[in-house]
């Protein structure tokens, strides 16, 4: 028996005890902070061309170096922070929206609703994602903003999956009986009694989900098909640095750990979660 | 006659088991004609064997399943066609109380949003004063205030089962269906739990459905007894008259199985049946043995037995299905 405290916080008693996942969780929020900072961190105007400094090395001036157009890496990596953390969240929010509310449908009403949802999302899998994001941005034009809604709109299944599993056990358990009986309507018993018992693993998935969107960004920036210059993103200035990578190390190596750090940052911490809300490790043993 | 209170009519509930490719259907005949009636007032207990279909007939009277046939009355008006407002209407009359009070409490639910929300559902009282009212029903079940902000967690499998019962009590039901709801729990604290129900009845007057398989349990609380035998009730007679002198030969088995303490050595005991090998198992539901369901495990089985099924009849005062009572 647990004399105190909620299952949040035994969850994060259990969190707290992997220094991996704790490091990650630190670094995303160093990460956040400069993100939220940026204007008053940045060293110098990330778009400010400098003629007189193109590709220097990285010095106390230029911490990280500047680029083809002399402009500082450092402030620009800064101001590219932005984008990623957006894109991250601002993508995952939408799938997990989506995902949920699918989910949701199909596990609670089960039947045909369910066959057809979960159909639909097999068609939706079938589809090469990226391919599909590259389609789409070849139509409409390439923008921050597209980008979010497009990685959103193809990355909500697994999501999809996840809450109906959960929803196909939860709704056979004595609590959602009771609360029928009770006189609870279907919305009350999707959003107040299943919902909350069935977002540990959206969680989880929301936490992979949300490096897996900054490095699809990464991606596509790289490509010329995210973020457009002059505005900075991490894959934006892995281009450049593709194109002078043989006398300007530094205009590829910094952005490179950047992607690298963050995203294995969130994958510490979604791997962290996965074991801190797995009912079956809990001491309690009934829930 | 007064007017019929519930009326369980012929009540069938049928799943489709899984069956392969090419396979004909099967069923799972978990409820297969079940009838009786509780009277206004009256404690009705339902006991069998693990498995025979008491808890599915829980859960028909409460319309949480629909019955594949046959009809539930309660106060005379069809409960399997409600909807909409007179479903919500019902659901202030009839309330449950399941056997695991650890899987029936939403454990990210505190105590006072749990004991509240059918008082919001219902519009009972006003937001601001459900908090009193959620105090008043704990202190009915004999908790304190301070359960209020607790989470399930938190409490003992007793103070669960107690929080259980006040959230039946929220919307003063006329009719509480009891699921086994001591088999959970440790023996001590079984007393306390019973002696909480008969002072519920004495307090409010509320029907019970008493589901159990303990028969000194069922004996100390029910008026009323149906022994209920792979979906069907095989016997439904008055408590005193059904323990006193049992006639349908699988109640006689029941009753046998019940251990006794009696200080008194020479006291006349009936003797106990034992059941060995196949005849120890209950059948599985999808093969209803042919015949009486009961004839593979019955000491009186007679060649009838095994081609007819005898129907529930009455029979000196009660209603038995047997066909060594004509």
């Amino acid at each position: 028996m647990i004399t105190a405290g909620t299952l949040s916080g035994l969850a994060w008693k259990r969190f707290s005890r992997n220094r991996l996942a704790v490091f990650g969780l630190m670094t995303i929020a160093l990460l956040a902070l400069i993100a939220l900072l940026a204007p008053v961190v940045s060293p110098s105007d990330p778009t400010a061309i400098n003629v007189y400094k193109v590709l220097s090395p990285p010095s106390s001036t230029h911490l990280f170096g500047t680029d083809e157009l002399g402009r500082d890496v450092l402030a620009r990596m800064i101001w590219g922070s932005r984008i990623s953390l957006k894109v991250g969240f601002v993508a995952v929010g939408i799938a997990i929206s989506i995902g949920v509310l699918i989910g949701a449908a199909a596990g609670f009403y089960g039947g045909r609703v369910d066959s057809v949802l979960m159909r639909f999302v097999d068609v939706m899998l079938a589809f090469p994602t990226l391919f599909l994001i590259l389609a789409v941005i070849a139509i409409l034009e390439p923008s921050i903003s597209t980008i979010m809604i497009i990685i959103g709109l193809t990355g909500w299944m697994n999501v999809a999956r996840l809450v109906r599993a959960e929803f196909l056990t939860l709704k056979e358990r004595d609590f959602i009986a009771a609360a029928r009986a009770a006189g609870a309507a279907d919305v009350r018993l999707i959003f107040r009694h299943i919902l909350p018992n069935a977002l540990a693993p959206v969680f989880v998935s929301a936490t992979f989900g949300i490096a897996g969107a900054i490095l699809t960004e990464s991606g596509l920036s790289f490509l010329g098909l995210g973020v457009q210059p002059p505005d900075p993103s991490w894959g934006n200035i892995l281009t450049a640095g593709k194109d002078n990578i043989t006398v300007a190390w530094w205009l590829s190596v910094f952005p490179g750990i950047a992607i690298l750090i963050t995203v294995l940052s969130y994958n510490l911490v979604g791997e962290g979660l996965r074991d801190a809300l797995d009912p079956r490790l809990w001491q309690d043993g009934k829930r | 006659m007064d007017m019929s209170f519930l009326d369980v009519q012929n009540l069938k509930k049928h799943y489709q088991a899984r069956s392969g490719l090419g396979e004909t259907k099967r069923f799972v005949k978990a409820v297969d004609g079940v009838s009786f009636s509780v009277k206004r007032d009256k404690v009705f207990a339902l006991v069998g064997e693990s498995g025979c279909g008491k808890s599915t007939v829980a859960r028909l009277i409460l319309k949480l399943i629909d019955p594949t046939g046959g009809r539930v009355l309660f106060k005379e008006q069809d409960i399997t066609a409600l909807k909409g407002d007179s479903l919500r209407a019902f659901r202030r009359s009839v309330q449950i109380v399941f056997q695991d009070p650890f899987a029936s409490l939403n454990p990210r639910m505190r105590v006072i949003d749990t004991l509240g929300e059918p008082f919001i559902i219902h519009k009972l009282v006003p937001r601001k004063q459900i908090r009193e009212h959620v105090v008043v029903l704990l202190e009915k079940v004999g908790l304190g205030p301070e359960a209020l902000m607790k989470y399930p967690h938190e409490f003992s499998g007793g103070q669960r089962q107690r929080i259980c019962i006040a959230r039946a009590l929220t919307v003063s039901p006329e009719l509480i269906v009891a699921d086994e709801p001591l088999s959970a729990l440790d023996v001590s604290i079984q007393a306390q739990i019973l002696n909480l129900f008969q002072q519920i009845r004495r307090d409010s007057g509320i029907a019970l459905v008493f589901i159990s398989h303990d028969l000194n349990v069922v004996r100390y609380l029910s008026d009323e007894v149906g022994v209920m035998y792979l979906g069907g009730i095989v016997e439904l007679a008055g408590t005193e008259e059904l323990f006193s002198a049992p006639k349908h030969p699988y109640t006689e088995l029941l009753l046998s199985s019940v251990p006794k303490i009696t200080t008194d050595r020479t006291a006349d005991q009936s003797p106990r049946i034992f059941l060995t090998g196949v005849q120890a198992d209950i059948p599985s539901p999808i093969d209803v043995p042919p015949g009486c369901p009961f004839h593979p495990r019955c000491q009186k089985r007679f060649e009838l037995c095994d081609k007819d099924v005898p129907a529930l009849k009455e029979s000196g005062g009660r209603q038995v299905a047997c066909h060594l009572y004509k």
